[in-house]
């Protein structure tokens, strides 16, 4: 079964290119959001599995999201975006309770399904 | 007292002493001896010691030496031209001799404040020295200092007396105005005198009534053509201070004047560095922050448009799916350099997690192999962190171009005082921080956050930097 996903990102011309991307490619996109405010009510009231965040929100901060999502919500995971590239980010990256981290131009159903199934096996061993 | 006995008691002891040796001595030799009496009573006492030593070595001569002895009287013309040429000398050596001992005191009390300001000293300490070398010097009981405020005040900047204590203190804040001498050198720029209290007022005149101020001359400081401030000698006796007072606190207001402007230049030159990196740092982040927002999101978008519009190409058209594959690539490899040149723009990765996790992120892509010792558990002010980055960015880049070095060794702690950064290298040394090397771009840095950049790199024996940046408490 495929994981509803909430975008997040303070870009408009990225959520939309990425919604259809992900739509595209098969995966169910239940909302976007470019504020953590946004970004939180839709999280409850549309119980996405997994939230695409990007780390970089203007000037609040994907990590604190990250962190306020997976508090908020049981089994749900996040998986933290950036154009930035993952070397400068991965002592945050690890800090953080996000899942994982895929660099937006490597974004694909494939990646996030194959990172969730990654930690997945984590989490099960 | 030591200059009136030596003045009195040593011609009265020469004249006698050599009376039995009369014939070998004769006149002329007693009084010889006695002018070095006269000089030496004058270097010890001063003038007056010495006039008097003249006059009992003049009476002691006419009654001992000359004929007819034991009497003032003097017989041949001879002697009585010996003796006035005598005492006119005498007067001369004493007044001679008391005028260089004053001119060699106060040379070496202009010394003394020389040197401080030589030594670049804190102006406080400037002041300090000034105010206390002119009490020292000067027969005055009090010397003060003070700034004058654009508002009509004046600041207390040093203060001495005499006889101890600090009124007015050091930072006390006086109102201009009303009849006294600081309110005069003020308004007029020149040298002024006031020995009548009676008639001043003011809160200056209160301030110098308090400590007994009875006469006191003032003069103004100039620091680069404009008045800065005043410099006041007081007494607590009634006699009007010597004349020349005005002319010897001028040697000293002169050197407090270079002393000022030195310093005033040295925080202008500080104060302009920190404008000139702060400025350059705002672009940079602007630069990075536009192109991280524009440049890079827009390539990220169509990245991933060209990656939807490839989904929708039927997989028979391989070639048309090769292409964009080819293309979608292409555009990752742009997108990797642009983050490159992003980040050595800017290190936005320091305004997300601080120093550790970007000095981490420099490890970890170093082309050398890096031991870390990382004790940087909290954040420091962003241009403190900018600069530490940017010396471990430099030093790491030569350890791998021009030092060729097999390990960088990197401690950066953190405290409240601030932060210490230690890169060591096994490299072939040499590095010269005063030619063109990115050395210098990063002292400017350092030194204008007040930290301190120190270099060795003796050839054949590795590369060290260190590094130790303040955090200000204010």
């Amino acid at each position: 079964m495929t994981p509803d996903l909430l975008i997040v990102d303070d870009n408009l011309q990225f959520l939309a290119v990425a919604r259809r991307l992900l739509e595209g490619e098969g995966m169910n996109v239940v909302g976007v959001a470019s504020t953590s405010a946004d970004a939180l009510r839709y999280a409850n009231e549309l119980h996405p599995d997994v939230a695409l965040v990007d780390v970089d929100l203007g000037e609040e901060s994907g990590f604190d999201l990250a962190r306020q999502l997976t508090e908020g919500g049981k089994g749900r995971r996040v998986i933290l975006i950036s154009a930035y590239p993952a070397q400068d980010l991965e002592d945050l990256i690890e800090m953080s309770p996000a899942a994982g981290f895929l660099p937006k131009s490597q974004l694909s159903a494939r990646a996030i399904l194959d990172l969730l199934a990654l930690t997945d096996d984590h989490d099960a061993r | 007292m030591l200059g009136w006995v030596l003045g009195v008691g040593a011609p009265t002891l020469i004249v006698v002493g050599s009376l039995p040796f009369r014939s070998s001595f004769g006149l002329a030799g007693v009084l010889f001896l006695t002018l070095l009496i006269v000089a030496a009573t004058s270097m010890v006492g001063g003038v007056r010691p010495a006039v008097a030593a003249v006059a009992v070595g003049v009476l002691a001569a006419a009654l001992a030496d000359v004929p007819p002895t034991g009497s003032l009287r003097v017989q041949y013309q001879g002697d009585l031209a010996a003796l006035l040429a005598f005492v006119v000398v005498g007067v001369g050596i004493a007044l001679l001799v008391d005028e260089l001992g004053e001119l060699a005191e106060q040379q070496a009390a202009l010394r003394r404040v020389a040197t401080i300001v030589a030594r670049d000293a804190p102006p406080d300490e400037v002041f300090a020295a000034v105010a206390e070398q002119v009490g020292e010097l000067l027969p005055v009981d009090m010397t003060n200092l003070g700034r004058f405020g654009t508002d009509g005040t004046m600041t207390v900047v040093a203060s001495w007396n005499r006889a101890g204590g600090t009124i007015p203190a050091v930072g006390t804040v006086i109102a201009l105005g009303g009849r006294n001498l600081s309110t005069l050198v003020a308004q007029t720029g020149t040298s002024a005198r006031m020995d009548r209290y009676e008639e001043s007022s003011g809160a200056v005149s209160t301030v110098a009534r308090t400590v007994g101020s009875r006469s006191a001359v003032g003069t103004p400081i100039f620091v680069a053509g404009h008045l800065w401030g005043v410099m006041i000698a007081a007494s607590i006796q009634e006699r009007p201070l010597p004349r020349d007072t005005e002319e010897q606190l001028a040697r000293f207001t002169d050197l407090l004047a270079t002393a000022i402007a030195n310093a005033e230049g040295r925080s202008e030159l500080a104060a302009s560095r920190v404008r000139v990196v702060t400025a350059a740092d705002e672009a940079r982040r602007r630069i990075e922050r536009d192109l991280h927002d524009g440049t890079q999101q827009r390539l990220v978008s169509l990245s991933l448009e060209l990656r939807t519009a490839e989904t929708a190409v039927p997989p028979e058209m391989t070639d048309v799916r090769a292409q964009l594959a080819g293309v979608a690539q292409g555009l990752t490899e742009a997108l990797e350099d642009l983050q490159e040149i992003a980040r050595g723009i800017h290190p936005a990765v320091l305004a997300k997690g601080g120093l550790g996790p970007a000095v981490n992120a420099f490890a970890r892509r170093s082309a050398v192999p890096v031991e870390l010792d990382l004790r940087a558990d909290r954040r420091l002010p962003e241009r403190v962190e900018v600069a530490a980055y940017y010396v471990v960015a430099e030093a790491l880049t030569n350890a791998a171009k021009h030092a060729h070095a097999s390990v960088v060794h990197i401690e950066v702690a953190v405290d409240d005082l601030g932060l210490q950064l230690m890169i060591r290298d096994d490299g072939r040394g040499g590095a010269d921080a005063t030619r063109g090397s990115g050395l210098i771009g990063l002292r400017d840095r350092v030194e204008s956050l007040g930290g301190r950049l120190e270099i060795t790199s003796a050839v054949g024996s590795g590369t060290s930097l260190a590094v130790t940046i303040p955090i200000a408490t204010s």
